[in-house]
């Protein structure tokens, strides 16, 4: 086994009134690797994510990226690091300069780490070509793109820099369930090809499953279960996380009504 | 039939022309059935619900009819309308963070609708009625709900709020539009387990919209499935899930996760579903360029709902694998990752 790309450790955040938002979390994500967290709303998934990726200073802990201390990170520094993490955000109507073509807003990832404008351009294409929307994409403003065509131009971007981990925030929640499905598998061929790591945050039961090598439960904060994603889908050992799984409404179908 | 829409048209006046939302839907739900309104966005399954209810204002152009019992309620006078809704037809909306008055009590507003539909004798009677409601509706201290404002309470008591004002005059008719898409997955089964329970008591006829198979599963007795403004499947719910007939049906159901299926190996439909105003055609079918069984007939004309069981009906040219007068149909190859986007 090779080093773990990001260690986090011990990792706590309170907001205002002393609740602890994310309360000493500790996980790994390996290289090439897709680690799923999965949990409601206000259980502490998102907070973890804007920690890992620096855009929210933890309270205490460490995070390590590499053989960096990525909590400690400053300037430039941080900027080297963050062409090494990248983010794919839930909404990308929100994501994506309204007044810059897409092939713009993509190839800023690119100047903005050092490259020259006409490589970043020619990049810019054959990235939009690789996630399935092709160059001619590049001149398009975000309004004339679906939300799935969105969604891609937001992977091509993360994927821009050639980053070894992307953080997925609810990066499919708000797509039609018959464009999901091509996202879902548009970023399993994308990692079988360039071995990026991913770490997918999301409420979505069925699709962690299916996206994830592991997978860590969050409730109120804390880490209550971990395990390889097949494991805690069938055998849940946590009472919250058992209690998650009863709810999805393909396992009450059969509790409620009662009329058929 | 308690509730029936009957050839239901609506189209929008925009900027770029005219944009049909809804195009020709048929289905009824009797008083203690559930039909479940299945689809995406776009698909017109929200407008059709609106349309109902007479809520979507001066630039959508509505045409059919949508009866409740003897009352013709397309083109009722406002007054008429203003009088069934909240009363004999209510809503429950996505969102009750919105839908609730920010600024009253939930007991304000509770008693609010009571005495603007007269079910009560006066305020007294209102208030006390009011909390038997928040009871109904599992609040666990009714008196201390009544007292709230609505950013006192989480999302999910606030759909309770919601639900216990929408059942506050014993409606004939329930129109639930996504009700618990934006709750989390162990508050929405509780809100769908108060559904079915007051369903049960009430025998109310349910429209619930949703674009959750599993939701669609949980709660309904039927389902109408809509793509592009149409319906394109109905029937038993079981029977449409488990057999579905038409191929958007089958291809949507398809596409889902399951545990079974390896990573990146999900059967995705090619491309995305059309939205009203974006030029798709409307005299053919629509999911034919995303269909793999489409032959060149589904591009001539409208294929018309044809029963393939005792109340199941398709609307797609290919029964069983075959269209009358083509034969045989192959289905092509199924779709890649991300092809045809």
């Amino acid at each position: 086994m090779s080093e773990p790309l990001l260690v986090a450790e011990n990792l706590v955040k309170s907001y205002g009134g002393g609740i602890r938002a994310v309360d000493n979390v500790s996980f790994v994500v390996n290289p090439g690797e897709t680690v799923g967290i999965v949990g409601e709303s206000g259980c502490g998934k998102s907070t973890t994510a804007r920690m890992t990726l620096r855009l929210l200073a933890a309270d205490s802990g460490r995070l390590r990226f590499g053989d960096t201390d990525l909590g400690k990170a400053r300037g430039k520094g941080l900027r080297r690091l963050r062409k090494r993490l990248q983010f794919v955000p839930q909404n990308p109507q929100t994501s994506f300069n309204p007044r810059l073509s897409i092939g713009a807003s993509i190839a800023f990832n690119l100047t903005v780490h050092g490259w020259d404008a006409a490589a970043a351009k020619a990049r810019t294409g054959e990235l939009l070509d690789h996630v399935g929307l092709g160059a001619t994409y590049a001149t398009r403003r975000p309004s004339a793109l679906s939300g799935g065509q969105l969604q891609r131009a937001a992977i091509a971007r993360a994927l821009a820099t050639e980053p070894e981990l992307v953080i997925c925030d609810e990066a499919v929640s708000a797509l039609d369930k018959s464009v999901q499905a091509q996202v879902l598998n548009l970023l399993a061929r994308l990692q079988g090809e360039t071995g990026v790591a991913f770490l997918f945050i999301t409420h979505d039961l069925a699709v962690v499953e299916h996206i994830a090598d592991r997978v860590l439960v969050m409730n109120k904060g804390k880490i209550v279960e971990e395990g390889p994603a097949k494991q805690v889908w069938s055998e849940p050992k946590d009472e919250y996380t058992r209690t998650l799984l009863a709810a999805s409404p393909e396992k009450i179908a059969g509790r409620i009504g009662g009329r058929r | 039939m308690l509730l029936e829409v009957r050839d239901l048209h609506v189209e929008f006046r925009t900027r770029d022309g005219v944009a049909k939302a809804v195009n020709g839907v048929t289905y009824s739900v009797d008083e203690g059935e559930t039909l479940a309104v299945l689809g995406e966005s776009g698909s017109g399954k929200s407008v059709t619900g609106r349309a109902i209810l007479g809520l979507l204002g001066p630039k959508a152009a509505v045409a059919g009819s949508v009866r409740l019992g003897d009352i013709e309620l397309l083109g009722a006078a406002e007054s008429q309308m203003r009088r069934l809704r909240g009363g004999a037809i209510a809503l429950v909306p996505q969102d009750p963070s919105t839908s609730l008055d920010p600024l009253q009590k939930i007991g304000d507003q509770l008693v609010e609708a009571l005495l603007t539909h007269h079910v009560v004798g006066g305020h007294k009677e209102a208030r006390a009625r009011a909390l038997e409601l928040l009871d109904r509706v599992s609040f666990p201290d009714p008196a201390r709900a009544a007292r709230s404002y609505p950013f006192e309470l989480s999302g999910g008591l606030r759909q309770r709020a919601a639900i216990a004002i929408a059942i506050a005059c014993d409606p004939q008719v329930l129109i639930a539009d996504e009700p618990t898409t934006a709750l989390d997955v162990t508050v929405q089964a509780q809100i769908l387990e108060l559904f079915a329970e007051l369903q049960g008591e009430l025998d109310t006829a349910l429209l619930f919209v949703t674009h959750d198979v599993g939701v669609a599963r949980a709660i309904g007795d039927d389902v109408a499935v809509m793509y592009a403004g149409r319906l394109v499947e109905t029937g038993p719910i079981e029977e449409v899930l488990a057999a579905p007939a038409h191929p958007y049906t089958a291809a949507l159901l398809d596409a889902l996760p399951r545990p079974e299926i390896p990573r990146g190996e999900l059967r995705a439909i090619p491309g995305a579903p059309p939205v009203p105003g974006d030029g798709h055609r409307e005299d053919a079918c629509a999911f034919a360029p995303r269909c793999r069984f489409a032959v060149e007939a589904c591009g001539l004309r409208l294929p018309p709902p044809a029963e393939v069981a005792a109340g199941h009906r398709s609307a797609c040219i290919v029964i069983d694998g075959a269209v009358p007068g083509y034969g045989e149909v192959a289905a092509s190859a199924p779709a890649g990752d991300d092809t045809d986007v």
